[in-house]
């Protein structure tokens, strides 16, 4: 049904950072927390890095962005999961 | 009447035979697959390409159950990785922390607190291709339709990707990542990380 979908979510607490060159097609990234889903249904983060997130491309080092956020999907949202299957309680 | 006797016997008879069966075969979804903890993981190294090698040292404490409660498979607990991973490959170098695993599962649950203490080191050098991903922990859900993921994630460590190569090189860190191509899905993810997150690609 919905097939062939990439959805990357990246949220970084500090930064992010991310390179790709065409020519030689490397590329070099560092994330704190990385979610891929098939589709864009509820995802929460919430993070907190104590360290330095880093990517160098050929030593060169990669401007950091914040809070990436990238949808190919081109798919409709599905907001339909049946509530009873939402348990958040049951371990924290 | 005694033909009428005889027939409710039988029918009596195969009754309680199918009831008997149904209660000693295990049910079908107990055949496939169900979770791949990290110790099991470790078997799988055996399996794995000679030119991946992957060194651990330290301790896994794997406090994780899993249930089946109604149609959905339920993971729930602490998974810890106590100390270094390093994984080396030529082409291709996946290394990942505390990890949990779950496939062919339609609809799945995690309620999981996941730790690593250590570094996680994932190096690929080719003369080609090069691909590195080195995750501090991480949870993968495959082929399932619906998944609820509630994940709290400590990384203390650094995680490092490093990759060289002529073609296409790409090098991924992440500190916590979960992956899942669920239809339906519903993800809380909690993480904190203390160390340095670095990704190296040198390429031509």
């Amino acid at each position: 049904m919905l097939k062939n979908i990439l959805l990357w979510i990246t949220i970084t607490c500090l930064c992010y950072a991310t390179a790709s060159f065409a020519e030689n097609q490397t590329s070099a990234i560092a994330a704190d927390v990385v979610v891929e889903t098939g589709t864009e249904d509820a995802v929460t983060v919430q993070s907190q890095h104590q360290g330095e997130i880093q990517s160098t491309v050929n030593g060169e080092p990669v401007s950091p962005k914040s809070n990436d956020f990238t949808d190919d999907s081109g798919d409709e949202t599905r907001d339909d999961l049946p509530s009873s299957d939402i348990a958040k309680d049951e371990f924290f | 009447m005694y033909h009428l006797q005889l027939s409710v016997l039988f029918i009596s008879l195969y009754s309680l035979m199918s009831v008997a069966a149904e209660q000693g075969a295990p049910p079908a979804l107990n055949n496939r697959p169900v979770v791949k903890m990290q110790q099991q993981q470790q078997e799988r190294l055996k399996q794995r390409p000679r030119n991946m090698l992957e060194q651990r040292n330290g301790t896994v404490s794997d406090y994780l159950t899993t249930q089946q409660v109604g149609n959905k498979t339920v993971v729930k607990g602490v998974l810890i990785n106590h100390g270094n991973v390093n994984v080396v490959g030529d082409e291709q170098a996946k290394a990942a922390g505390a990890q949990i695993e779950v496939e062919n599962q339609d609809n799945v649950q995690v309620n999981a607190v996941l730790i690593q203490h250590g570094n996680v080191n994932a190096t690929a050098n080719s003369l080609q291709d090069a691909h590195a991903q080195a995750t501090g922990t991480q949870v993968d859900i495959k082929g399932a339709r619906q998944a609820v993921v509630n994940v709290k994630s400590l990384v203390h460590g650094n995680v490092t990707a490093h990759a060289t190569g002529q073609q296409k090189v790409e090098a991924v860190a992440v500190g916590t990542q979960v992956q899942t191509d669920a239809d339906y899905q519903h993800i809380e993810v909690n993480a904190h990380s203390g160390a340095a997150i670095t990704a190296i690609s040198q390429g031509q």
